[in-house]
């Protein structure tokens, strides 16, 4: 049992933590207070640090020339999808690199591995002709075959699962069951906090991604949340508060949802032995 | 024997669906890049033939050994310092004593949450020299601001405190799972022993600790390497060039100048690179203890 | 037979037309409150074309995205029927011959032919490449100098007396920028159409006739460097790199370059009152003509591109040029649009808005559009970075070297 440490220290610490808190959050605070205030006020000298009116005008007009709802729920459809397939296929995938030996399994590995380096934009031409060829320009499919899997997650799974002990594994063999019953009944109930944290990833790496959407989709019923955000701004003029009101309604789900989850996905982690 | 040969089988088995997505859905792509790579072409009018002029252009040009460099040195400001300042902080959040630690997570998680684009937009702001709440703030203490966004001076590191920024978080979370796991029968040991805290850290926390810092560095390093949105939103590479990333100049070629074989070669050599990073990578962490 | 045959086969596809009305996809970069003015038009076209005409309206991100976006459509085979794409894009696709020309349509009607003279020659010309026209503009725009009449008064200065040269931009800007630390004069803004006119004034040049030789290096031209450099130095001009122009908003500068379509914006949102110049001329007079215009691709079905043909009338059409420019502050395209009642009425009401249209019709010109133009744009707005924001930077030098660099630029396009 460790001791408490003295009162005088406790306050420091939470004062440090506090204090970064603040500091880091400063950005979204910024966005939210500015989703309030009117266009004029955004850029007055010296700087408003606070509505003079706490109105939700902003988000009425954000909601009158985006249908936001709509894009978010394609989104939230999306990153569902994507996030699902990938805690699938990537832990399968990390199960078979990480618990068989087999000729080839090291090149397979790196193979799988190397694609973590390439910036989707450096693909994004031949990505493109390679869905327009499985006419799935336009659809949601195109937003989703293309991530269902992750260099990162069987990156990361991978490494969790080797630090499982080889012999909870050995004893539910002993015990008769197959190899599949034992990654759906030992492996898996003992990774949750990996699988939170590549769920976590690949859910915002969709929920926030801007470039494909705008290509591979034109209708505009289909689009996503990130494209519609960038619609208030144009190649010289921004309606801030309506863009900052409509970011903000496109980023407080994700936070309210983390709130949630994040206690399953650090403390979860607790009484597993990863091997050091 | 049999029993492995099905064993083997079920592991290809496994790995078969996510291998065929990364195939069909970036190495055909990049196999692609390589064939462009060897032609000139515009997208638009007809390719043609020009061997290795894309590779040769590419190795003698200055700005692409600049964006290289600009991109290393993003690279070693953001990856240290978004590692020590998350670690620091999975410390004090690691007190068992310590209340509201779900609401600390969360607020220090939302920076990794919100999008770059986004983000981006909200830092220019903070930037800006004239009304930005940066250089307002450095007043209050006397200190002059700089023109963080329009100084070749100064762009690039207020790229980096951004990118730092955007990623304390993760690295947080990541150092807290890995403290989580560290048994606490060690530091009971070390007490008896009248170890000082200093040397807990050193001999205790930090060894065992050791498999998730390289897990966070080889994430932070890639994530570095391929940083793109932060640079296209709030500094387009510029000023005079001092910000233009690797990733940056590649789509600039492709997209505005529209020289396609000349950024496939580079998208190659990006692959490459980072492949031999890889397997290094790899190598290396074979012989660590915790690899198997 | 034959002839019932004949008959059958019309009625067949007759059938089929009214079965299947022809799908038109048009790709825009307007966002907000524009978007919705087109967004309506088209709307209306969609209504009165019912089962003949379906026009899909697709928003291709900046103008910027918009490439990447055409890009990938056009390697695919899957290009929209129009775009809007910005002016100093199109070279390379005008270069590879992907429009259509829209001169071929025109001469087969001689009732649309007859109206050319309505739009404003200097649009037409700008479109007009080989002799033929490829595209109508949709939001033309020119740069205007916005002025701040609050600071203007609060110097001492006459807010209604223009400054003509840059000399007394300069004048004026020390006058302002004198009422405080936190003052500015001009923010100096370094977007790629604002810093071809400022050279243009100057009676420089940058690029030849024929697209193939820099002639950025001129005594002219670096004249316009120093006396940038002077008046950023001297703390009289401002330039920022991000959030620009919103600084404007504050009421911290004096004088702005901006473009026409901005407006609105400015008269919405900023808490002084807005003023409105031509362009200042140092020696020369010559003004771009900024903004977008729609493009007819080459490579699409017949049908398409007759329905296409239908949609690009409409949306020049008096009507809704008259519609767009008093929605959203851009320039209407036509005389009739320009001389309308309504139209005169709005400038009779907003004096400012008339300045454009003066501009338009004295000195404006297209901008240069080459194939390799990006490139070399992109050259050139480094170098004014690079003298901005090192005071000391010899701008000979560094216009000779960008001189140079830009020629290799388009000596390689041209190979």
């Amino acid at each position: 049992m460790t001791r408490k440490p003295a009162l005088t220290k406790r306050i420091i610490i939470y004062l440090i933590l506090v204090a970064v808190m603040i500091m880091i959050n400063l950005p979204f605070l910024w966005m939210v207070i500015t989703s309030f205030k009117t266009e004029e006020e955004v850029f007055s000298w010296p700087i408003k640090f606070y509505p003079t009116l706490f109105s939700f005008e902003n988000y009425k007009g954000a909601f009158s020339l985006m249908p936001l709802t709509r894009l978010l729920l394609n989104t939230l459809f999306v990153a569902g999808s994507v996030t699902v397939l990938q805690l699938i296929l990537n832990s399968l995938a990390a199960y078979g690199l990480s618990r068989f030996k087999f000729k080839g399994r090291d090149v397979i590995f790196i193979i799988l591995i190397g694609t973590l380096m390439i910036p989707r934009e450096v693909i994004i031409i031949p990505l493109y002709i390679i869905i327009n060829s499985m006419g799935l320009v336009d659809t949601y499919q195109s937003q989703i075959f293309p991530f269902a899997s992750s260099a990162f997650g069987i990156f990361l799974l991978r490494q969790f699962f080797l630090g499982i002990p080889d012999e909870l594994e050995d004893a539910a063999l002993m015990d008769g069951a197959s190899r599949l019953q034992i990654f759906w009944k030992v492996i898996l109930p003992l990774s949750l906090p990996a699988l939170w944290t590549t769920a976590i990833f690949s859910f915002l790496a969709s929920w926030n991604s801007y470039l494909w959407p705008l290509v591979a989709i034109n209708d505009s019923k289909k689009q996503m949340i990130q494209v519609g955000l960038s619609q208030f701004s144009s190649d010289w003029m921004t309606q801030w508060t309506w863009k900052m009101a409509a970011t903000t309604v496109a980023v407080v789900p994700i936070i309210i949802f983390f709130f949630f989850i994040q206690k399953q996905y650090v403390e979860g982690i607790r009484g597993i032995g990863i091997k050091g | 024997m049999k029993r492995k040969r099905k064993d083997t089988l079920l592991a290809w088995l496994t790995i078969l669906p996510a291998l065929s997505i990364q195939v069909v859905f970036i190495y055909v792509p990049l196999i692609w890049a390589i064939f462009i790579s060897f032609f000139r072409w515009n997208m638009i009018r007809p390719m043609r033939f020009v061997g290795l002029a894309n590779y040769e252009r590419m190795f003698t040009r200055a700005e692409f050994w600049d964006s290289l460099r600009i991109t290393f040195i993003y690279i070693l400001g953001t990856v240290p310092t978004s590692i020590l300042i998350g670690l620091g902080l999975a410390l004090l959040m690691n007190m068992e004593w310590l209340k509201f630690k779900g609401l600390f997570r969360t607020a220090f998680y939302i920076p990794v949450i919100t999008a770059m684009a986004a983000a981006a937009v909200i830092w220019g702001w903070l930037f800006e020299p004239n009304y930005g709440l940066l250089n307002w703030f450095l007043s209050l203490f006397g200190i002059e601001g700089v023109g963080w966004l329009s100084d070749p001076d100064y762009a690039l590191s207020a790229l980096m405190i951004v990118g730092v920024w955007k990623r304390i978080g993760y690295n947080m979370v990541l150092f807290l799972a890995g403290l989580q796991v560290i048994p606490k029968t060690l530091y009971e040991v070390a007490d008896i022993d009248g170890a000082s805290k200093f040397s807990k850290f050193l001999n205790i926390t930090w060894p065992l600790l050791s498999p998730t810092t390289l897990f966070v560095v080889i994430l932070q390093f890639i994530a570095s390497f391929r940083v793109f949105v932060s640079v296209s939103v709030m500094t387009q590479g510029g000023p005079s060039k001092s910000t233009r990333v690797i990733t940056y100049y590649l789509y600039q070629q492709a997209f505005e100048n529209m020289k396609f074989g000349y950024s496939s070669a580079i998208a190659v050599f990006m692959f490459g690179l980072m492949l031999i990073f890889t397997i290094l990578q790899f190598q290396a962490s074979k012989r660590r203890t915790f690899y198997k | 037979m034959k002839k019932l045959v004949f008959v059958l086969l019309f009625l067949l596809v007759a059938l089929l037309c009214i079965a299947a009305p022809v799908k038109v996809s048009i790709w825009y970069s307007q966002t907000g409150v524009y978007s919705q003015t087109l967004l309506d038009i088209i709307e209306e076209f969609n209504e009165l074309h019912k089962g003949e005409i379906e026009v899909e309206a697709v928003y291709s991100g900046s103008y910027t995205d918009t490439m990447t976006k055409l890009l990938a459509a056009m390697v695919a085979n899957d290009l929209p029927t129009i775009a809007q794409i910005e002016q100093s894009r199109i070279g390379q696709f005008v270069d590879g011959d992907a429009f259509e020309s829209l001169t071929k349509f025109i001469n087969r009607e001689p009732e649309f032919k007859a109206q050319m003279d309505d739009f404003f020659e200097a649009f037409i010309t700008a479109q007009t490449y080989d002799g033929q026209l490829i595209a109508f503009p949709l939001n033309p725009s020119t740069p205007l100098l916005y002025i701040n009449k609050d600071l203007f008064r609060q110097a001492g200065l006459d807010p209604e007396k223009r400054p003509v040269t840059w000399q007394d931009v300069y004048d004026v800007s020390e006058a302002i920028s004198a009422l405080g630390d936190e003052y500015y004069g001009l923010r100096f803004s370094t977007s790629d159409w604002i810093l071809e006119q400022y050279l243009w004034s100057w009676g420089g040049e940058i690029i030849s006739e024929d697209g193939r030789e820099m002639l950025i290096y001129s005594p002219e031209n670096v004249a316009a460097l120093e006396f940038l450099q002077k008046a950023i130095a001297d703390k009289v001009w401002v330039w920022v790199a991000s959030g620009g122009s919103d600084l404007d908003l504050s009421g911290r500068i004096g004088l702005t370059q901006r473009s026409t379509g901005s407006i609105e914006y400015l008269l919405a949102n900023a808490g002084w009152e807005v003023g409105a110049f031509e362009m200042p001329e140092q020696g020369g007079s010559k003004v771009p003509i900024g903004g977008a215009n729609v493009y007819m691709f080459k490579d699409r079905p017949e049908a398409e591109k007759e329905a296409g043909w239908k949609l690009l009338k409409f949306l020049s059409s008096k009507e809704n040029t008259l519609r767009w420019a008093l929605n959203t502050g851009y320039m209407a395209s036509r005389k009739s649009a320009f001389n309308s009642p309504e139209m005169q009425a709005e400038l009779a009401k907003v004096p400012i808005k008339g300045v454009t249209y003066d501009q338009l019709m004295n000195r404006a010109i297209r901008r240069p559009w080459f194939g390799p133009y990006r490139e070399v744009l992109a050259e050139f707005t480094d170098t004014f970075h690079t003298i901005i924001t090192d005071t000391d930077a010899d701008c000979d030098a560094l216009l000779k070297r960008t001189q140079e660099t830009c020629q290799e630029i388009l000596d390689d396009y041209y190979w």
